[in-house]
């Protein structure tokens, strides 16, 4: 990055700002937030369906900004970590051996044993175009979403009720300890 | 005895109200506003999307303001493009990933910004409102947690003694300590990284 970009690049900023950025000591220096930087992306209690709904989501986008699918799935294999992009990959892979898109995602559905890509690769079987494509990579990611919320607040209130259980249990327990 | 039993339960009741707030009030309620902002000013024309991504950014919320400036501050020569990859990883969640990916995106295709911005506002908004509906069941769990502390009152009362008065306080604690972790929403992770990885994995 040559000198002269970076001062193009101040000049343009400086109406955002109120203070100079380019003071090394200026007032508004902060050290980097402590999340900065993450190594490790995934953590290990991610769950399969939130990281299907950005897969998704980034492949809808993709694909609405003029990727084909195929290059869209090769950008989100070289960027993407984690189980679904790995089972991804192999979708790469089938594409890359020649097969067709739709084939290639219809056997992740039927590896990953997974409804919604099921789904998915019945809509792309079913897109003459680019842009009927990425509607139905939204909606699909529309759905996708909408169901790990809907699991996630089952999932809560499950826990809710076993906890006012537990309560209920520690409660008793220590009123009949002082009354005795 | 008796106190100690009313006390639990004012804690219990006050620390419902409390945390329900908090929960409520959650440090993610800006960012559609803050992809409204980049939003307008990209579809007014100020300037390129990912000089006004930083410029927004700089005046953003404190997380975010904190992270564009220390970028700035750490590459002060790179271009505005740059300055976006070092955002995305210095906030570092998946709600950072779909906004300066899609910054980048376009930016890198050289698309128009409306469409996607529009796009990222509204399931941002979405994903804001089922988060704080999470955070709403959530904290109906509360009062039960803090009634988790009620082996506390025979152990302050008396009635217990020695090892078991121990054990009982000690079991009360731990598992209202891990109640809360137990009720805590579960955050979106992040599943892509600035730069390519490359494979294999």
């Amino acid at each position: 990055m040559s000198s002269d970009r970076g001062d193009d690049l101040a000049a343009r900023l400086r109406p955002h700002l109120r203070q100079r950025f380019d003071v090394p000591d200026a007032v508004w220096w902060s050290p980097p937030h402590r999340s900065g930087g993450a190594r490790h992306p995934i953590g290990d209690a991610a769950s399969r369906a939130d990281q299907l709904v950005q897969v998704v989501e980034r492949l809808a986008l993709l694909v609405e900004l003029g990727d084909g699918l195929v290059a869209a799935v090769t950008e989100v294999c070289e960027r993407g970590r984690g189980r679904v992009v790995a089972e991804l990959d192999e979708v790469c892979e089938a594409l890359a051996s020649g097969q067709a898109t739709a084939d290639a995602f219809q056997a992740w559905a039927r590896r990953a044993r997974c409804e919604h890509v099921g789904v998915l690769a019945a809509d792309i079987r079913l897109c003459a175009s680019s842009d009927a494509l990425a509607a139905a990579l939204w909606r699909n990611a529309g759905v996708l979403r909408r169901a790990a919320r809907d699991r996630r607040m089952r999932e809560l209130r499950r826990r809710m009720h076993l906890l006012w259980l537990l309560a209920a249990a520690v409660c008793a327990g220590s009123v009949v300890l002082v009354l005795q | 005895m008796t106190a100690a039993i009313a006390a639990l339960m004012v804690v219990a009741v006050v620390s419902g109200y409390d945390h329900r707030r908090r929960r409520a009030d959650g440090a993610v309620r800006w960012w559609p506003w803050l992809i409204g902002v980049i939003e307008d000013r990209a579809v007014q024309g100020w300037d390129d999307l990912p000089t006004v991504t930083v410029g927004v950014c700089l005046h953003g919320p404190p997380r975010v303001r904190r992270a564009a400036r220390a970028a700035l501050r750490i590459q002060p020569g790179v271009d505005a493009l740059s300055l976006i990859g070092a955002l995305r990883d210095r906030v570092a969640s998946a709600r950072g990933d779909r906004l300066f990916g899609t910054v980048a995106a376009v930016a890198v295709r050289a698309a128009s910004p409306d469409r996607p911005l529009a796009r990222l506002r509204a399931r941002e908004l979405t994903i804001t409102a089922d988060e704080r509906a999470c955070g709403m069941t959530a904290a109906a769990g509360v009062p039960p947690r803090w009634l988790l502390l009620a082996p506390l009152a025979p152990v302050v009362g008396g009635q217990l003694s020695g090892l078991t008065a121990w054990l009982a306080a000690g079991a009360a604690v731990s598992s209202w300590w891990f109640a809360a972790r137990w009720l805590r929403p579960r955050t979106c992770v992040r599943v892509f990284a600035t730069e390519p990885i490359g494979r294999p994995r």
